[in-house]
């Protein structure tokens, strides 16, 4: 087991009125799962993302990660989980606008001070696998949507994270682009990463192996995807 | 983040708003500049004074009458007639002031002379045939005036290089006759060009006998000064001292604050001349020092609106892995590369102004103005300047550091 939530809640105190965004949510992911997480807007599933992603810790229950207790991590060390373990993709890329796409790549390793040399090797590597070789140098908002989430795909992958957290990554995508990313995932996942996908498109859900919904900070139900999309069933555009 | 990522990363991000940096660090380079050049011409201004003061004499001690000026504005010690004839006897004497090898009187004034039709403006200084020794300045031309002239009020005079220049040019000027005042003198001799870095500016002078000066020219009683040479400059300070119990005796005077004249010397001017002018040269780069902090206003309120549009930016960094402190040294090294290229520049810019006031200067004082590059003004400037962008780059770089990650990825 690689992620393991016990009881999770979430509580925003904003002055009189609290939120609570989780109140109780118990799940455990494995290691190699592809797993989609579903719900409706202010459903709580962005914030399920965010603490599974070390990005806020739980108000209050028991978080575990590769077997250790990180609910009680410094932000240092959570901020080392980030960087390490995590990678990330964003609905809306978030890659740095005025450098390129080797910088953009780069970026996290930059943070797990690995010498610029072999930090351009392993950029290199994972930037080709991806189609982009002939992008290295050029600035990251020169490049069309699927083009620059291919980009936030590398940089999540360059530093050998556990798990990959995809955040919407279709939403800014037409439908060809949406495609061939969740083929990039798919083939992640073939090789053994972990996913978690969070979504509200029933399509894109279902290329996950278990999709867990969530609604009003619970979880609603958790089920394992019978009939599974995979990009190999689907012809698209080139 | 290892520091030569730092820096280039902090470098990157200057750049990407360029204008915007430039702008913001002028306030820092207008400072630096500021001070550095203020700190180069007062130790300029310092040089070419003590160079002049240097022409007094390390022996000699001047009276001048009245009482010691307490501040800029005491003007009135300036108008004084305490200095009289009687002095001199009193002073000559061996038994008063044992040291005293010449005591020369003087008196100065500011008068038009005319030759022919031409007139022009030159100062008077009426001496005794000793100014010759004194300064070191013996007529090129003819000769000095004499003992005897001096003794039975001749009316002749010598005259400065410029003064020739100006009224006779090429011609020859011995023998001739000038007018000052109505009352007509006759050249004797014609002093060789001294040049602008003397206490006076003997080109622009015209020499007299004192006696002449006083009764036919300025129709005064009193000296403007007495000079006293001491046979060795060890002995300056005993002679002041005789000097002064020598004149108390003569103007009975008991209380010292009361005295209607006091001394200068070459030692004492220097002190003085010093210490006015490193009192000016801090007070006016402390004006300068405002700016500065007014720059540093800037670059904090600059800082502040970069956190504020690059909060995706930071949230994703923490995303990546960036921890509080990788944030927080991030802008704080963009605050000071910011304010430490605005101090370099500042120093680049004081430089060449500097050295172009120099060579301005030099020209219009007809003196040489020497350019001091301030090396210790400039350590501190750079000093000043990085830690002004510490100071003023705390408090954004404090705000970058701890926004929430959640919080600044979903900023719009």
């Amino acid at each position: 087991m690689l992620i393991e939530l016990q009881d999770v809640k979430k509580t925003f105190d904003e002055g009189e009125s609290a939120t609570h965004a989780l109140r109780g949510i118990s799940l455990s992911i494995n290691k190699g799962e592809f797993v989609a997480i579903m719900g409706a807007s202010g459903s709580g599933k962005s914030t399920l993302l965010h603490i599974l992603s070390f990005l806020s810790r739980p108000t209050s229950g028991r978080h575990f990660f590769d077997g250790k207790d990180v609910s009680n991590f410094s932000l240092m060390d959570l901020a080392n989980l980030r960087n390490k373990s995590v990678g990330f993709v964003f609905q809306s890329f978030n890659l740095l606008a005025r450098a390129t796409v080797l910088e953009n790549v780069e970026l996290p390793m930059l943070y797990a001070n690995i010498r610029p040399k072999e930090r351009r090797q392993r950029a290199l590597i994972v930037i080709e696998r991806l189609g982009l070789g002939h992008r290295t140098k050029h600035l990251s908002n020169q490049l069309s949507g699927g083009e620059k989430q291919r980009v936030a795909i590398a940089r999540a992958l360059v530093n050998q994270p556990e798990v990959i957290f995809a955040d919407e990554p279709t939403g800014n995508l037409d439908s060809s682009s949406g495609e061939q990313l969740m083929g990039v995932l798919e083939e992640l996942h073939g090789e053994g990463k972990t996913i978690v996908l969070i979504t509200h498109e029933t399509y894109t859900a279902a290329f996950a192996e278990r999709i867990i919904h969530i609604k009003d900070g619970l979880i609603e139900a958790d089920t394992v995807v019978e009939e599974r999309h995979s990009i190999k069933d689907h012809k698209f555009i080139k | 983040m290892g520091f030569f990522d730092l820096i280039k990363t902090s470098l990157a991000s200057l750049n990407a708003n360029r204008s915007r940096s430039v702008l913001t660090i002028l306030g820092i380079v207008i400072g630096v500049a500021a001070i550095m050049l203020v700190m180069s011409l007062g130790a300029g201004a310092q040089n070419l004074i003590l160079q002049q003061l240097q022409a007094i004499g390390s022996k000699t001690i001047a009276i001048i009458p009245g009482r010691e000026p307490k501040g800029p504005t005491d003007f009135l010690s300036a108008f004084s007639d305490s200095l009289k004839e009687s002095d001199l006897k009193q002073l000559k004497n061996p038994a008063n002031v044992p040291h005293a090898a010449r005591v020369i009187p003087m008196v100065f004034g500011s008068e038009v002379v005319s030759y022919k039709n031409d007139t022009y403006q030159t100062t008077i200084f009426g001496f005794t045939e000793h100014y010759a020794p004194l300064y070191d300045l013996y007529p090129r031309e003819g000769q000095n005036f004499t003992a005897d002239d001096v003794e039975s009020s001749s009316s002749v005079i010598v005259i400065g290089s410029k003064v020739k220049e100006e009224l006779f040019g090429n011609n020859e000027a011995v023998g001739e006759k000038l007018r000052i005042k109505g009352t007509t003198l006759r050249v004797v001799g014609v002093l060789p060009k001294k040049g602008g870095a003397s206490f006076i500016n003997f080109d622009n002078a015209i020499l007299v006998p004192y006696t002449t000066a006083q009764n036919y020219i300025f129709g005064i009683k009193y000296f403007n000064r007495i000079i006293v040479e001491t046979d060795e400059e060890i002995n300056v300070p005993v002679t002041e001292i005789d000097i002064i119990s020598t004149l108390r005796n003569a103007h009975n005077i008991t209380d010292p604050d009361k005295d209607d004249f006091f001394l200068e010397t070459q030692a004492g001017a220097m002190e003085t001349v010093s210490a006015i002018t490193s009192v000016m040269t801090l007070f006016v780069a402390a004006v300068a020092a405002i700016s500065l902090l007014v720059g540093g206003v800037g670059i904090m309120n600059i800082m502040l609106v970069s956190v504020t549009e690059r909060t995706r930016e930071i949230g994703l960094r923490k995303a990546v892995g960036a921890t509080d402190r990788d944030i927080m040294r991030q802008f704080l090294l963009e605050a000071m590369t910011l304010t430490t290229l605005g101090g370099a520049l500042g120093i680049i810019i004081s430089t060449l102004l500097g050295l172009i006031i120099s060579v301005v200067l030099s020209k219009a004082l007809n003196a040489t103005w020497t350019y001091t590059f301030p090396v210790v003004a400039m350590i501190i400037g750079l000093f000043v300047a990085a830690g002004i962008g510490i100071i003023f780059g705390l408090y954004p770089a404090r705000r970058a550091a701890r926004l929430d990650p959640v919080e600044a990825l979903r900023y719009e």
